[in-house]
Order: C-alpha cells, then structure tokens, then sequence
C-alpha cells in the first residue's frame, strides 16, 4: 500500500513539471512563430487546451494529497479529537463517494466519446486524451477513502492521533 | 431535491471540498431532470476548449517564481524609494498595480495570484499588521474591472448591446472612487500601524533602480504589449512566464533547477483546487439555468417591488448573492438578459446598469461565504478561511459605501459620456 502511494506520488511529481514545461515551450513555439513567421502549427492550439486541462487534474490530484483543496472550514476549525475524526470521516467518505461516482461517469463518457467522436490529437484519439478524467477522480477518491479510514480508526480508538498527514 | 441540496450545503460547512459539493450537486440536478449523467463530464470536458484558461497556469507559474525569488525585495526596494515617503505608500502602490493588473487580465483570481505574491511579504515587511494585508490583498484582487480594457466591461456591452467605448467612461470615475477610498484608508491605517515613512532620497532611489534593472521593464512591456494591442493576454501571459523564468534563473539566478520543480508543483496545485472547482460548475450553473432558477426569483421578486429606489436596492442584493456564487463572466452571460428589459421598466440607464452590475459582483468575490477572491486569497498565504473572512470584513463595508454612491448617483457613471 505504501509503495503504491509512493508511486503515484511520484508520477504526479514528474507529471506536473513534464506537463508544464511543455505548456510553456509550446505555447511560446507557438507565440513566436506566430509573431515572427507568421505561422504556426495547426495543432498547438487544441494541444495547449488540453495540457491545461492535464495540468489542472494533475494539480488536483497533488491538492487532494497535500489537503490544499478549496473547503469552506468553518465547523472543523472549532473542533478537535473525536469530534473532528467524526466530521472528517464524514466529509471524506462522502467525497470519496462523489469522486467515485464521477470515475463511473466518466468512463461511460469516454465510452460514448469512443464511438462517437473520432477527433485525434497528435494522432491519439481524443478519447485516449480523456482518460485523465477518470484517472484523477480515482487517485483522489482512493486518498480520501485513505483518509476517512484512518478518521474512523481514530473515531474508534480515540488514543491514536487524527492526524494522517 | 431541496434537502438534498440541504445536506450537502451542511456538508461543504463540515469542510467537505467544495468541488465534491458542487458536482454532487449537479449530479443531483441531472438526476432529478432525468438528463444522461455523463452531461456533467460534456461540461467538464469544456475546460479543455477554453482558450481563456491557459492565462491561469502561467500567470500563476510566473507569481510563484517571483515570489520565491528575491524580486520582492528588490521591487519593494523601488516603490519604497518612489513611494515610501506618503502615508501608506505601499499599500496604494498594491491598490493600483492590482487595479491595472486586473483590468488587463479581467479574470480577478490571477491578480491575486501574480501580484500576491510580490506584495504581500512586502506589507508584512513594512510592519502592515497580518489582517490588514490580507483583507487588502483580497480586495484588491477584483478592483480592476472597471478600467479599458476589462473583459467584462467589453462583455456586458456585448450582451446588453451597448458601446463599449460608453462603458469604459462610464467607468472611470466610479473605478478611481473605489481606489480613493480604498487610498484614503490604507494611508490612516498605515500611519496607526507607524509603517515607517522616510523622506525621498534620490540616491536610494537610483540604486534600487540599478538593483532592479533586469526585472523593472517585465510589467511595463507586458502591459505596454497589451496595451497597444500588440499582444494578446494569453501572449502576455507566455511572455510573462518565460520572461521571469530567464531573469530569476539566468540573470539573478535566485532560483536553482532544484526549486524550480517545487515551485511548479506548488504553483499548480492552486491551479488544479481552482480549476477542478470550474469543471464541475460548468454542469451545475447549466442545471440550474436549465430549470430557469434565475427568472423565477426575478419574477417572484418583481411583484413586490413598487419603485426605482427599491428595484435598485433588491438589485444589488440579488447581485451580491450572484456574484460571490457564480463566476463573472458566466453571471454575466446568464443574468443580463435577465434583469436589462425589468431595469429599462423602471428608467435605469443600460450603461448605468453596467457599472452597477461590475461593482456588485467585483465586491460579490469578496462577500463570504463563498466569494471565489477569499478562496484564492486563503490558498495562497495559507490563511484559514476564516480568517479571510474576518480581516476582509472592513474593506468589504468600504466596498458597499463606494457600491450604494454608484448605484444611487448615477451621475457618476454618465457624467462623462
């Protein structure tokens, strides 16, 4: 399990600075060429649209696993131990829950995307492209499956600490 | 439906993330009208045909490079130098770069994002206490958007078909009373604070020049790009990036490659906790236009009210609760149609309207619970939500002041057209 967490983590490391420094040089290949030659390639720009998005879900994945995603933290910032445990499993178990059911979803819309759309990007079809959704929503729903176990372990037996970080 | 809704409102409370909340919520939604549920991810996947996007990544990217490098110090050092005589100098320094920033990027979480990162250590440096930076930083974030060439000035005149060139005069003199109150404040703030107030030394100020030689001409010919049309914002934004990565890098060299593989992961994460909140709104906002919730409460509001002054009043409200719910441009697209032919029923100038419609839902990323600038301004300096809250709450009521002059002065918008 822990080797599997290392893992990830470190593809999301490499991830992110592959899939930026390529964003930035082929935006400014794009940008040059355009001021300078007065050309560029056809296929920068839907290339460039779906890096961000690439860029974006990645980001995503690394903000569920350093617990920097956008919460509203009125309650939880006046709780402590078991009560906190309590509400953490709670808000974890649901957000896996979601995140899971958007893994579902996504598949069945990269399937219809599949038979349906035959766009390529580089050569790759563009529902290849797309796989980032479900693998995103998995990574984040299993670290907050992850989480909420640990919250309920703690719930149960209120010696251990809360913290899993 | 309705308790649905409920429960997971008391779940985001909890601290539930709010991209889990919104897409549970638009799931419900699609759910309940009985739509194809892969609908959420046709929105979602629109992220990657937005070509106002790719401004976020590198505006953030290029933000936290400076921020980790030692451009702070050295810009502090010259508008210390041009500024620091006046009574909070610095702070009206952040108030207007913020306010042309934001106007060349229209997009307000980006201010925060780029220029946060330069000013906010600065503050701190010159004794501005902790609560009052933040509440600055965060309502500086969104002061822009009355000034040329602001998007959503130049939207809202495509909506409600009015001239453009109309809207930014109109703008003007409301855009420079936000600042001046904003200016007149931080300036009594920063004489209780005793920010340190030295008189103008002209060799100083060459010095710092001299210090800040490589890194001075990156905003002027960025924004003089813009400016004169030469450049797109996405361009600028390119430039931007790869511009601060050769001046930190190579020129300066405050950052090694080591750091520099931190500081994309961390710049993107913010970048990642805001887009994937967009993504899922894509699919709520349309379920709720779907069911035409907008016009529902507009007609229910409609029966009540009896005159112009109250039709305003429950206007701004109503905007207020929009604008720190919905993103700007997509509460532009969706209420404007909405609310043009029931303002012109009761004689509000379109133009008028306009200005009225921009402050509402620049102060509207502001107001808690959930104005997107709090979220942006919590993130980046590692500051509790609540925290946000309570120190934003004075520039918030500075903001309804300027709001009400507007609203109800509408000389002030049409005085120069």
């Amino acid at each position: 399990m822990k080797i599997v967490s290392l893992i990830i983590r470190r593809i999301e490391n490499t991830a992110v600075v592959v899939l930026l420094g390529t964003l930035i040089l082929v935006c400014l290949v794009q940008v040059v060429g355009r001021l300078v030659f007065k050309a560029g390639f056809v296929e920068a720009d839907p290339l460039i649209y779906e890096l961000v998005l690439w860029i974006g879900l990645v980001g995503a994945m690394i903000a569920s696993r350093e617990k920097s995603h956008i919460t509203i933290d009125i309650v939880s910032r006046f709780l402590s131990g078991r009560w906190l445990a309590g509400i953490r499993s709670l808000t974890g178990l649901f957000g896996a829950g979601i995140c899971f059911l958007l893994v579902w979803i996504s598949i069945r819309f990269i399937r219809d995307e599949r038979a349906f759309n035959d766009t390529e990007l580089l050569g790759i079809p563009i529902w290849i492209w797309q796989l980032i959704l479900p693998v995103s929503f998995l990574v984040i729903g299993g670290r907050y499956t992850k989480y909420a176990i640990h919250d309920v372990i703690t719930l149960l037996i209120p010696s251990r600490k809360s913290d899993h970080s | 439906m309705i308790l649905s809704g409920l429960a997971t409102f008391v779940l985001a409370l909890l601290g539930a993330p709010l991209f889990v909340v919104i897409a549970a919520n638009a799931l419900i939604q699609l759910h309940a009208a009985d739509y194809d549920l892969t609908l959420m991810f046709i929105e979602f996947y629109r992220l990657a045909k937005m070509p106002m996007l790719l401004p976020i990544p590198l505006f953030t990217f290029a933000g936290y490079v400076l921020a980790e490098s030692n451009a702070p110090k050295r810009l502090v050092r010259v508008s210390k130098a041009l500024f620091g005589w006046m009574p909070g100098g610095l702070a009206v320094v952040c108030i207007i770069a913020c306010a042309i920033f934001t106007a060349f990027t229209g997009a307000s979480g980006v201010t925060i994002i780029a220029l946060g990162g330069l000013i906010y250590p600065a503050l701190l440096q010159e004794n501005y206490r902790e609560r009052f930076s933040l509440g600055l930083m965060t309502t500086s974030g969104s002061l822009g958007i009355l000034f040329a060439p602001s998007l959503p000035l130049i939207l809202y005149g495509i909506v409600a078909e009015v001239p453009v060139d109309d809207l930014f005069r109109a703008g003007l003199i409301p855009g420079i009373l936000m600042l001046g109150l904003l200016g007149i404040y931080s300036s009594i703030k920063a004489v209780r604070f005793r920010v340190p107030r030295p008189a103008f030394d002209f060799r100083e100020f060459k010095e710092a020049l001299i210090d800040a030689r490589y890194e001075l001409p990156l905003p002027i010919l960025i924004m003089a790009g813009i400016y004169t049309g030469t450049i797109a914002i996405s361009e600028a934004a390119i430039f931007s990036a790869v511009l601060v990565l050769f001046v930190e890098m190579v020129l300066y060299r405050d950052i090694s490659v080591k750091d520099l593989s931190v500081i994309m992961r961390k710049s993107m994460i913010l970048v990642g906790a805001i887009l994937i909140i967009m993504g899922c709104s894509l699919a709520y906002t349309n379920m709720l236009l779907d069911a035409e919730v907008p016009m529902k409460i507009l007609n229910g509001l409609k029966n009540h009210l009896e005159n112009r002054l109250t039709f305003l009043l429950l206007l701004n409200i109503f905007l207020l609760i929009v604008g720190c719910m919905l993103d700007i441009f997509s509460a532009l697209i969706v209420v404007i149609p909405l609310i043009l032919p029931i303002a012109r029923e009761f004689g509000v100038d379109p133009i008028h309207l306009g200005i009225i419609f921009l402050t509402n839902l620049n102060i509207g990323y502001m107001t808690p619970p959930v104005g997107l600038n709090l979220f942006i301004t919590s993130l980046r300096f590692k500051k509790s939500i609540v925290d946000i809250y309570i120190a934003t709450i004075p520039f918030l009521l500075l903001m309804l002041v300027a709001l009400l002059l507007v609203t109800y002065f509408p000389a002030l918008s049409l005085n120069l057209l």
